[in-house]
């Protein structure tokens, strides 16, 4: 259960701040609009991907599932935060 | 098998395929729900119980201190400026810091006022002393340079940071698992969350019932128990996005992100020209006399300098949720910068509604009242959640009865030595002389003292219902003494608050006395309960003394 909790919060927080940049960049909201949106949905995915890693069977393959969606949005990140 | 069996079971095993992983998703987050239930209990049950005291933490600031200090409400109010300066001659101020003034309420009749003192050589980059003052508004007479009255403050800091170093960012990992919590409890209840809404079995399977008063108390005060969940980790764990959203989406310019945000902030420097401030209290006077909004703080930067501002910070009183903030320059009276609900900043507003709805404090006291027993009920979800834990861990055989009995010790004595604690500083708040050099930090000391001997005899405990319904017995004992107490000291002076409007001290004292009644009530159903011997609780500290 620890290496579980330990894959939830790290997951967890890298995912919903990469997931959050994108969003901020891709939303059509004015920047305090955004802002209040990203601080509310970031803890939502948060605790979203706490409840996926704890779901699973193992902090591996909670890892393993976490890691490619993270290089996805890491990836968009890149473009987008690079690319402007 | 011939092949149309075959083809059966395989299909069957298709159909079944998706149960059996809904069911092993559900199992492993019942393990964890519960599993970091247990974890986060103590800190949790902590949390909310100082939440729920702090829901009247106006009511129990006036309860301490105006019996002590009252003020003649019929009395003209001592011009500000001949307090402000009056009290900036007495002490060696800083006129580069700021001078933040909060204004009397009808809780709390006093100015208090921070004064910031200049900073020894060699210190300048450093945070100096700050003098917190008491003033009396009538009389101009300084009540107090050291808040002696520090119970309402300490219970209010245990709520938010657990009055340790690095205490909010505790507690905003506490919320973000008891948000888990919450959302895990969705998944493993949902299919009977409208089925079940108000089923409590009243059969005598105790598992049963506890069960229930869990669930029910967990589905009626979820969108409770979500909003303080999502308000506690904005405050306690923001940080964390507004430190990404700078370095990432702003170039880690830190105060462009806080102008998006609806933040202002006054930096200009001192110019070493000396000017007037009457201006400054004009705007004030003006500002406390208009109709539509309450003043709460007016904060001064560059006291007496040609650059002085003042920011004035006030609740509007039409609008929901709305705050408002002007800063002035002081000579010339023109408005530098304003936020309002003509200057609408998403973010800003946003927060505000979020804190507004956190405490509470939109509509009278029967809506805290709500709130409060929302906040009690809670607590008693938590340590339902960790006797249900015990007893399934009992069950299964396949813990230690060390960890067992730990874990119920650490559940009884925490839990119960936080209320008892509680009602010790109430009494020592009251009746502790404010002659007492460092008066608040007493009060406190009880509190500790308290807390850790109820939570250290937890361990010897043979049975706890009992040990637990004579601590709700001794925490009546106190309570009531602390309104003995009140009206010793303070007699028929508590009746003259009254019809002045102080209605907090007697109405903290009618509290009380509802609350004693109810721990009786269940004191006395605790002790109702039969021992069973074959049933007899291991405590933790057995294991130990037969090691020994």
């Amino acid at each position: 259960m620890w290496s579980k909790s330990l894959a939830a919060c790290v997951f967890g927080l890298l995912l919903s701040i990469s997931l959050m940049l994108n969003l901020n960049r891709l939303l059509p909201f004015a920047f305090d609009i955004q802002l209040f949106v990203g601080l509310l949905l970031a803890f939502c995915i948060w605790v979203a991907v706490m409840v996926y890693c704890y779901s699973c069977n193992s902090a591996k393959i909670a890892s393993v599932g976490c890691t490619k969606v993270l290089l996805v949005s890491g990836l968009l990140n890149a473009y987008l935060l690079i690319g402007s | 098998m011939n092949s149309n069996e075959v083809e059966l079971i395989s299909n069957d095993s298709e159909k079944e395929a998706p149960t059996l992983v809904k069911n092993k998703v559900i199992k492993n987050l019942t393990e964890a729900h519960s599993w970091l239930g247990v974890i986060i209990s103590a800190v949790l049950f902590l949390v909310f119980w100082a939440g729920s005291v702090t829901l009247f933490y106006e009511e129990i600031k006036q309860w301490a201190a105006v019996p002590h200090y009252p003020v003649n409400v019929n009395a003209p109010d001592m011009p500000l400026q001949q307090i402000v300066e009056q009290k900036l001659a007495e002490y060696d101020f800083d006129a580069k810091e700021h001078l933040s003034v909060f204004m009397p309420t009808e809780h709390y009749p006093y100015y208090r006022m921070n004064i910031d003192l200049v900073r020894e050589k060699g210190k300048e980059d450093q945070h100096g002393e700050v003098v917190n003052l008491i003033i009396n508004p009538k009389t101009g007479e300084t009540i107090s340079d050291n808040n002696p009255f520090k119970m309402a403050d300490f219970i209010y800091s245990l709520h938010y940071d657990l009055n340790l170093p690095g205490g909010t960012y505790i507690v905003g990992v506490i919320t973000l698992f008891f948000f888990f919590a919450l959302i895990s409890g969705v998944f493993i209840h949902a299919k009977k969350m409208f089925k079940n809404f108000f089923q409590y079995r009243t059969n005598k399977r105790k598992r049963d019932k506890l069960l229930d008063m869990h669930n029910v108390v967990g589905v009626m005060s979820l969108p409770f128990t979500l909003m303080f969940a999502i308000s506690g980790l904005i405050f306690n764990l923001a940080i964390i996005y507004q430190i990404s959203f700078a370095v990432f989406l702003y170039k880690g310019d830190q105060s462009a992100l806080l102008k998006d945000a609806g933040y202002d902030f006054f930096t200009e420097k001192t110019v070493d020209i000396k000017q007037d401030m009457t201006k400054a209290f004009d705007l004030i006077v003006q500002s406390r006399n208009d109709e539509n909004q309450t003043l709460n703080r007016a904060t001064f930067y560059n006291y007496g300098d040609q650059n002085a501002a003042i920011e004035l910070r006030g609740s509007d009183n039409d609008n929901f949720a709305q705050r408002n903030e002007v800063f002035y320059r002081v000579s010339d009276g023109s408005v530098i910068s304003k936020m309002d609900i003509e200057q609408y900043n998403t973010l800003r507003k946003g927060l505000d509604v979020i804190a507004t709805l956190h405490f509470g404090n939109f509509a009278g006291i029967d809506l805290r009242i709500l709130y409060f027993i929302l906040g009690i009920a809670v607590c008693a979800m938590i340590i339902v959640g960790n006797i249900l834990w015990l007893d399934k861990r009992i069950l299964q055989r396949n813990f230690s009865k060390g960890s067992i009995g730990f874990v119920r010790s650490l559940t009884v004595g925490l839990c119960s030595g936080f209320v008892v604690a509680t009602a010790v500083a109430l009494l020592a708040e009251r009746i502790l002389p404010l002659s007492l050099i460092g008066r608040g930090a007493w009060v406190i000391y009880a509190y500790v003292a308290v807390l850790s001997l109820v939570a250290i005899s937890a361990f010897w405990v043979i049975n706890n219902k009992r040990f637990i319904a004579r601590l709700l017995q001794v925490t009546v004992a106190l309570v009531l003494l602390t309104i003995v107490a009140d009206w010793w000291l303070f007699g028929t002076s508590l009746l003259t608050l009254w019809q002045d409007g102080f209605r907090g001290v007697i109405g903290v004292e009618i509290g009380l006395l509802l609350f004693a009644v109810v721990s009786l009530w269940i004191a006395q159903l605790l002790l109702k309960q039969p021992i069973n011997e074959k049933n007899r609780q291991v405590t933790a500290a057995q294991p130990m003394l037969m090691n020994v």
